[in-house]
């Protein structure tokens, strides 16, 4: 069944990192709901929150995958309800 | 301190990570690279290929002999771009390259400036890791990190683009050692939380059975999968790219899985109630129709990389780590068993193949006509399975893999994954070169040798004591078996009308016979093994012969086809 998830993503801030994730959503066939960014204040990382419709399974495929990436040093997923913009603060829902 | 060019900078930074041998193809955007090899043409040896695929795949053959990362340089666009099929093919059988390729000076990226391809982004997908350098001075950390990257967790291809002008920036020098250690993540004790319920399932299991993959030659684990098997007496099979990895005349080697695997090893893997996966990831070739496969067993899979648990077949317990080190731990706490009813099955199952297929593939009929499992059979024999065999794609690769019996460890270089036909040649160069004591010998069809046929160049050049087999049945065979299978023969393009290949040959100064019947064949095979030099072999072959058994593209495991 399909939910609704928001993966945040903290990468180093390097030229093709856009390109590095975007090739994880469009080998999976996953179109991207939202995409939002930000660099951090000395612009040496990146924070990507991104939103994706799919089943579990999938999305437990892409967090890992995404895991891969030699740039990225977080990543956390989670259901887009329990997702609170606020204070940022998910939950890690998959190992 | 002394300045010295980007160039020399990167030779440096190849010496330091004891790099002593690189395939490759000069251009223009990669001149600067190959005028300071000119100096350093002592300390390291480069391979001129005739192409750059070559190169690339004989560093992925240097590399799965030796264990070490294989180096290939390329210049910028056609260069670079010709590497992408290897890179692709390295990123899928876990093989630790690192490529080199030139770029337009850094002030034409962008301009469609000529030979600039953005090959950056086109590898992106199929490398663990890539970069483009514009300044000299990050040579040596990039080159360090390539290296890391290449060979740490899970083997794998990574590619460094390097701007003209920075290959001839001068810039201060200094040899440093780089730290990664938080790099690349592994969790090297996740894995002991789960040993005691692993160790528990296999104490208890009634019928286990212990897949091996090529994980287990990546962590030079083949003595360690010895000593589990000899205690606990569980049957093993071997996936296609995980043959050599346990000795093929062990008593409890019950065969090759997959499409076209040994029949008892794929159809017992829905009556096993324990599957010990070590170093494979279930490719669908293996599994077939995932809804059908092992439904009944509880699964215990070994893999260093995280991304490949779960990811096609549910496991029970993961132990996600380096092999070696968690054979060693389960070695000492699982209990002395045997399974000796269970292995029975195995046997029932190997009379019936014998009968149906295998007796068939090895009887020489009155005619002359050879079977390309007599062939090799005949060389197994011949060679006592001590070779290291490349192959390339198709039929002959299957019937390789059926019919060598494998008794020396690391000896089994084929394209697993992305199933490249054009492989074997290349990459047989590369392990020549990477393992110069051992018999190397490339078996190749007839399709497949002329999709890289240039390289031939490199064996005369090089003076490479290569061995070379083209079984040639004037088809693309397995293309032509699938259209007399399953699209009712129409047999569309696939017949080929090939060269006079012994001409070819002589031309670059191999010696060659051709051998056309069953004496032939017995003779020559004696020839090329008592060969110093290289030598290539053309056998005749039937032209319509097909590999069996077989288990068709989306059924089960259990669904084995044997005509």
């Amino acid at each position: 069944m399909n939910s609704t998830y928001v993966i945040s993503i903290i990468a180093e801030n390097t030229l093709d990192i856009f390109q590095r994730l975007s090739v994880v959503f469009s080998r999976n066939r996953l179109f991207i709901n939202q995409f939002n960014f930000e660099a951090s204040k000395q612009n040496l990382n990146s924070h990507f929150y991104i939103e994706i419709s799919t089943d579990e399974i999938k999305m437990e495929r892409v967090v890992k995958q995404l895991k891969k990436i030699i740039e990225l040093s977080d990543i956390k997923a989670v259901h887009k309800n329990h997702f609170n913009t606020n204070n940022k603060d998910v939950y890690l829902c998959q190992n | 301190m002394e300045k010295i060019t980007g160039a020399a900078m990167l030779l440096k930074s190849l010496l330091c990570q004891k790099t002593e041998l690189i395939f490759g193809y000069p251009g223009g955007a990669i001149m600067p690279i190959y005028d300071a090899l000119f100096s350093y043409n002592k300390k390291i040896r480069h391979i001129l290929t005739r192409h750059e695929q070559g190169a690339i795949h004989s560093a992925q053959g240097y590399s799965r002999v030796t264990g070490k990362t294989g180096v290939c340089f390329a210049t910028s666009g056609p260069g670079a771009t010709n590497l992408i099929t290897g890179i692709c093919d390295a990123m899928l059988d876990s093989t630790p390259v690192v490529c080199i390729t030139g770029q337009v000076p850094s002030n034409l990226l962008g301009t469609d400036a000529f030979q600039e391809a953005n090959i950056i982004s086109m590898t992106t997908s199929i490398t663990k890791w890539n970069y483009q350098i514009t300044k000299a001075n990050e040579i040596p950390f990039v080159i360090a990190k390539a290296f890391y990257i290449a060979m740490t967790g899970r083997p794998g291809p990574v590619l460094i683009d390097i701007t003209k002008d920075a290959q001839f920036e001068l810039t201060e020098y200094e040899e440093k050692l780089f730290s990664f250690e938080n790099l690349i993540k592994i969790n090297n004790s996740g894995y002991l939380n789960n040993i005691s319920l692993a160790i528990n399932l296999i104490n208890k299991a009634k019928k286990p059975y212990l897949l091996v993959g090529h994980g287990v030659t990546i962590a030079k684990a083949e003595d360690e999968i010895l000593k589990f098997t000899n205690k606990t007496r569980i049957p093993v099979a071997s996936t296609l790219l995980g043959l050599s990895a346990f000795p093929c005349n062990h008593p409890l080697y019950v065969g090759m899985l997959g499409m076209h695997g040994n029949y008892g090893a794929n159809i017992l893997t829905n009556e096993a109630d324990l599957i010990i996966a070590v170093g494979m990831r279930f490719d669908d070739r293996v599994t077939g129709n995932l809804k059908s496969y092992a439904k009944q067993a509880k699964i215990i899979h070994i893999d260093i990389d995280p991304s490949e648990i779960n990811k096609n077949v549910i496991c029970t317990v993961p132990l996600v780590g380096d092999a070696k080190e968690i054979l060693q731990i389960l070695i000492n706490g699982v209990e002395k068993n045997n399974h000796d009813n269970w292995l029975k099955k195995f046997r029932e199952c190997d009379d019936i193949e014998y009968q149906e297929v295998i007796k068939k593939d090895l009887e020489k009929s009155d005619e002359k006509e050879i079977k390309m499992a007599e062939v090799i059979n005949l060389l197994s024999e011949k060679t006592n399975g001590k070779s290291i065999l490349v192959t390339d794609v198709g039929q002959h690769q299957m019937i390789a893999a059926r019919y060598y019996k494998f008794t020396n460890n690391n000896s089994h270089i084929t394209s697993g994954g992305l199933g490249t036909m054009g492989f074997a040649l290349p990459a047989a160069i590369g392990a020549k070169l990477g393992a110069e004591e051992r018999e190397v010998i490339a078996i190749i069809g007839d399709g497949g040798f002329q999709m890289n046929i240039q390289e031939l160049g490199v064996v005369m050049q090089e003076n490479i004591p290569l061995k070379i087999i083209v079984l040639n049945n004037s088809f693309l065979g397995m293309v032509r078996q699938w259209q007399e299978l399953f699209f009712e023969n129409r047999i569309s393009s696939t017949e080929m009308h090939n060269p006079n290949f012994i001409k070819i040959i002589e031309g670059y100064g191999i010696r060659a016979n051709k051998a056309e019947n069953h004496t032939e064949l017995n003779d020559y095979l004696d020839e090329l093994l008592a060969s110093k030099e290289s030598y290539f072999l053309e056998v005749k072959v039937i032209k319509n012969e097909n590999v069996f058994p077989m288990i068709p593209a989306g059924a089960g495991v259990s669904d084995v086809r044997f005509s």
